[in-house]
């Protein structure tokens, strides 16, 4: 996925900023109803950050604004090497902020449009999430997988105040109302959170056309099976959307934090997969 | 915008459009639904306004709110309900909802006293989310090795075959069937040939040959499942 920096390239980090090399794997797909694509997402592994939106417009300029977040905040932290993540990270959503609503005011046509955005960037051990709206990020760790983030949904205020089930929630026709988002206001405030790096975390970032289909059960399921292949595992997550209906675009970003030394074996592969399966169920081992 | 159409053994009573508020059901007077029949409660439900969902509630009534021929004290309402008291009957329609030719919007909104605020975006028009997709059922079988005649279900998504640090592969499970596709290691081989990467879909019968074991894949039939 190509970047551009306002002003330039600049310098690739030290190594040391990057304890560990990721490996990125990310796709952005139409869907199967939508024409459309007003997803946006943005990588970059040597820097150490990746982002996605979710354009969204009374209008048009759903994809404007998604595009415009993204670049907008990846040109910022590509800047910001030597400033403490949460601080760059919280300048550079309000820099995205800014960016769209003075396109708004530069074309009145656009008025109306915004976007969630979400990005995680890693320096040294640790990774620096934030995000506005409903695009979400987890982590696959050792096997089991958490959400790091928290929609800013009207769906997610009803079920922390009680008000509704999670069954309901799913079921709601209210899910896609988003309470907070780039675009919308003269301010916004991301949620920011820091989080250790432990090697092979898998990080996933994806937009609500992924997660609204396939559920923490499947994520988990798919990140079990596929993780050795990180560029399928993507891919696949995208299909699965799709066999579910894939009723808005569908946007997934994958991160391997890697041990810049050589890694140690993975893993005991036989208790993994269907021979281990097999074993223990057969009591062969 | 929804509406609620009351009626009582055919005869309407009368509809009520849900604007951005509580409405109220029962045998009081000044209920917005006013249903007169000594058997329905006072203040018998509600329906409450949230987001564009709308709640119905049963307040403890003495002889209960049902929904489609069920009991509920609380029900999302979906197009097409009928909600029913006693012998009165209220239908609840909302065009909007099953107009949802551009799949899933979302829309910026803030809350405030007054209720939600649009901010951006555009009103979503979606359908509420419950759609069964009918998958195959199938088992697979090992046929060599000290395992042999063993199956293995594939009622997830994926299932990993072989061993990770060496040859492996994955099934999927999609709604056409179900595909192979190598993962890490030596491309597996089905009916004797290696596979080209990317998922690969297998026939009913197909032999699959992983690291030195080989397996076969039998359907069951097709299952419903879930959304």
């Amino acid at each position: 996925m190509s970047t551009s920096y306002a002003g330039g390239t600049p310098p690739a980090p030290a190594p040391a900023l990057l304890r560990y090399a990721l490996e990125v794997a990310a796709r952005s797909d139409l869907g199967r109803v939508r024409k459309f694509n007003e997803d946006s997402v943005a990588t970059d592994a040597a820097r150490g950050f990746v982002a996605l939106a979710d354009g969204m417009a009374t209008a048009k300029g759903a994809d404007v604004a998604a595009k415009l977040a993204t670049q907008t905040l990846i040109g910022q932290l590509a800047t910001a090497q030597n400033i403490a993540p949460r601080a760059a990270a919280h300048a550079a959503f309000a820099a995205a902020n800014r960016a769209i609503r003075e396109r708004v005011r530069a074309d009145p046509g656009l008025a109306g449009m915004g976007t969630t955005l979400s990005a995680a960037w890693f320096r040294g051990d640790r990774v620096c999430i934030a995000h506005v709206g409903d695009s979400r990020v987890y982590r696959w760790r050792q096997g089991r997988i958490e959400r790091l983030t928290t929609d800013h949904s009207f769906v997610q205020a009803q079920l922390a105040a009680g008000q509704m089930t999670t069954d309901e929630a799913r079921a709601s026709k209210s899910r896609h109302l988003v309470m907070r988002a780039l675009g919308a206001e003269d301010q916004v405030a991301p949620d920011l959170g820091e989080h250790e790096v432990i090697a092979d975390d898998i990080y996933i970032l994806c937009t609500d056309g992924l997660h609204d289909l396939v559920d923490d059960a499947d994520l988990a399921n798919a990140l079990e099976v596929l993780e050795p292949n990180l560029d399928l595992a993507a891919s696949t997550l995208v299909t699965l959307a799709n066999d579910r209906g894939g009723r808005d675009n569908i946007s997934v970003i994958l991160v391997r934090a890697k041990p810049r030394v050589a890694a140690e074996p993975r893993g005991e592969p036989e208790s993994q997969g269907i021979f281990g399966w097999l074993r223990s169920k057969m009591g062969g081992e | 915008m929804a509406k609620l159409m009351a009626s009582r053994g055919g005869a309407m009573l009368g509809s009520w459009f849900i604007e951005n508020r509580r409405i109220t059901i029962g045998r009081a007077e000044g209920s917005d639904i006013r249903l007169e029949d000594a058997a329905v409660s006072k203040a018998h439900a509600a329906i409450e306004v949230r987001g564009v969902d709308h709640m119905l509630l049963d307040l403890e009534s003495a002889n209960g709110t049902f929904v489609n021929g069920n009991r509920v004290t609380r029900h999302l309402l979906n197009h097409g309900d009928t909600i029913e008291i006693l012998d009165f009957q209220i239908r609840y329609v909302d065009h909007k909802s099953v107009v949802a030719a551009e799949g899933d919007r979302t829309m910026i909104f803030r809350a405030t006293d007054a209720g939600l605020v649009p901010l951006a975006g555009k009103a979503p028009t979606t359908e509420a989310r419950s759609v069964e997709i009918p998958l195959p059922v199938a088992a697979l079988r090992v046929v060599s090795g000290k395992q042999a005649g063993a199956t293995v279900g594939l009622e997830r998504p994926l299932t990993g075959v072989g061993e990770r640090a060496r040859d492996y592969c994955a099934i999927l499970r999609r709604p056409e069937g179900y595909s192979l596709a190598r993962v890490a290691g030596r491309p597996p081989r089905v009916d004797g040939k290696p596979i080209a990467d990317g998922w690969q879909t297998l026939r009913d019968g197909a032999t699959i040959e992983v690291g030195g074991e080989k397996f076969e894949l039998r359907f069951i039939g097709k299952g419903a499942a879930k959304a």
